[in-house]
């Protein structure tokens, strides 16, 4: 049984419209997207801005309520939740956010930020609470002398800290981590990652990895899906996508990577998105490694 | 030939608390027609070296000392008359924010003219000067894309669009801040390649200031490594990236994702 199952997801955008003005344009930013994460997994989603990576990784925890499709964990539909059921779905199932500067409340200080889940969830007593807390904050290394702080005294990488504290409070499961590290300094983000890397083995964490990024993702990832317009056009193991890319968009993605080495021959491909045809459908094209070509 | 000689430049903000040294005494030297990077993580003084070589420091930021030898002057000496026909004219700058850096209510070629008419090209030239730029930057169809607003162009456009007008007064040097990371990776891969074709073509030099090391090794030289508002290590970009002598610059190769592999 997979973790977590998304079934032809799809969600569209109305864009303009409104009184006088022109019919509004629709946005396809999930249209019919399928992936299936495994225990352990940790799942890159990849693409650049306007890919619908974010939405998606949005519609899992119904932070934005899909057009149709599925999502189910552990076998169970969560599309289907009462928003009672989906608030208990979510002890499971949390989320990180890219910039740590404006997920947080400024006006609380960072113990209260990461007790309230507990609160909201109803768990422990306050003294409970606060020893919960303390070891959270240990656990991803903040120093505890420093819980009284407002999140403005803290470095940004010390913030995105908090805010996978906070997503650990009430011992998830599966983790959406949206551009966790994007907004940070390369050495911090180096250190977040490891972080994450460590707290995926010492508690078991699943993640969905959602980046553009790629040597990052190639890096850390043990599957990759990588999103164009809405689409995903090509999704396998990380080894097999980065070396036989096999969607005319994935091979443009992977050329442009910048490579640290001045003399490495530049063979940067274009891709034309007026060729981009929205309808092919996945099929294997190696082992464990689906392309739409 | 030396082009920019930047000597023992220090730069302070001046605080109610007292002088927070921000660019620690900075030599840095480019070369016409070179491309030199400048890298460093957020805070190390890359942005105020720019902002200073160019005079466009504000309080409380003050240069303390230090000259910026440019084709032979020092740009610290000049009055601002001569110093505004260095700007845009001699030396000019390219932002990390094309959006921030346009102006919004101003159709982008009247933008790309105004640098023009301002360093005493006519309207009419001006014009027709703007649609040559425009082309050299590949935007398609020049003539209608001139008469856009920003808010109508792509990221990737705008940033063109910011280059057109940096290279409309035939600079010998250009600083570009950052310029490609605010771009998706396709669109990045675009603009870094159209800067090495246009900084052949009009023989520029570049001041790259960045903190992605596969930009630097795309399109840099030399390398200088700041940290701290000191450089830590500066050399040609082969030895930087193959052999850093310096323990920062290592850690921060090291910390580049999949360095060890590529």
């Amino acid at each position: 049984m997979p973790l977590l199952e998304v079934r032809r997801l799809v969600k569209h955008f109305a864009k303009g419209g409104g009184f006088l003005a022109p019919a509004p344009v629709i946005v396809r930013a999930v249209d019919d997207v399928s992936f299936v994460i495994e225990q352990g997994d940790m799942f890159g989603l990849v693409g650049e801005s306007g890919s619908g990576k974010s939405t998606t990784g949005r519609c899992i925890l119904r932070l934005v309520e899909p057009d149709s499709g599925d999502v189910l964990f552990r076998d169970v539909s969560v599309l289907r939740f009462s928003r009672q059921r989906m608030r208990d779905a979510r002890r499971e199932m949390q989320i990180v956010f890219q910039d740590p500067y404006s997920s947080l409340n400024p006006r609380m200080r960072a113990r209260d930020i990461v007790e309230e889940p507990l609160i909201v969830h109803r768990l422990g007593s306050p003294t409970q609470r606060q020893e919960r807390v303390r070891e959270l904050f240990e656990l991803v290394g903040l120093d505890p002398t420093h819980l009284g702080r407002y999140p403005s005294e803290f470095s940004g990488g010390q913030r995105q800290r908090i805010g996978i504290a906070r997503a650990l409070a009430l011992n998830p499961a599966f983790i959406v981590a949206d551009e966790p590290v994007s907004a940070l300094d390369v050495s911090i983000q180096a250190q977040v990652i490891d972080l994450l890397m460590e707290l995926r083995a010492r508690l078991g964490l699943t993640y969905l990895f959602i980046a553009h990024d790629l040597r990052l993702v190639e890096q850390i990832c043990n599957r990759v899906a990588v999103m164009y317009l809405g689409k995903i056009v090509e999704m396998g193991e990380t080894g097999s996508i980065f070396s036989n890319p096999a969607h005319p968009y994935t091979r443009a993605l992977l050329s442009a990577v910048p490579r640290l080495d001045p003399d490495a021959p530049r063979s940067r491909v274009d891709f034309d998105a007026s060729l981009f045809q929205r309808e092919v459908p996945m099929r294997e094209v190696g082992s464990s490694h689906w392309a739409a070509v | 030939m030396t082009l920019l000689d930047v000597q023992q430049l220090t730069v302070t903000f001046e605080l109610r608390g007292g002088a927070l040294t921000v660019v620690d005494d900075l030599n840095l030297s480019i070369g016409a027609g070179e491309t030199v990077g400048l890298v460093g993580e957020s805070g190390s003084g890359k942005s105020v070296t720019a902002l200073a070589i160019l005079r466009l420091l504000q309080p409380p930021a003050r240069v303390r000392g230090g000259r910026i030898v440019f084709e032979g002057r020092d740009l610290m000496t000049l009055s601002e008359p001569e110093m505004r026909s260095v700007r845009g004219g001699r030396i000019s700058l390219i932002f990390q924010e094309p959006m921030a850096a346009l102006n919004p209510t101003m159709r982008v070629g009247d933008q790309i003219a105004e640098g023009l008419t301002a360093h005493g090209v006519d309207r009419g030239e001006a014009r027709r000067r703007v649609i040559e730029l425009l082309d050299a930057v590949r935007i398609a169809d020049a003539t209608a894309r001139a008469r856009d607003y920003p808010h109508q162009l792509s990221g990737g456009m705008r940033q063109r669009v910011m280059i057109a007008i940096a290279l409309a007064c035939h600079p010998r040097l250009v600083i570009a801040d950052e310029p490609t990371t605010a771009l998706d990776v396709t669109i990045q891969a675009q603009v870094l390649e159209m800067l090495r074709e246009l900084k052949d073509r009009f023989n520029l030099a570049l001041l790259l200031i960045t903190h992605d090391f596969g930009v630097i090794a795309e399109m840099a030289d030399r390398v200088a490594v700041m940290r701290a508002g000191k450089l830590v290590e500066q050399g040609p970009v082969r030895q930087i990236l193959r052999e850093p002598s310096h323990d920062y610059t290592r850690r921060l190769l090291n910390a580049v994702p999949g360095m060890s592999r590529r």
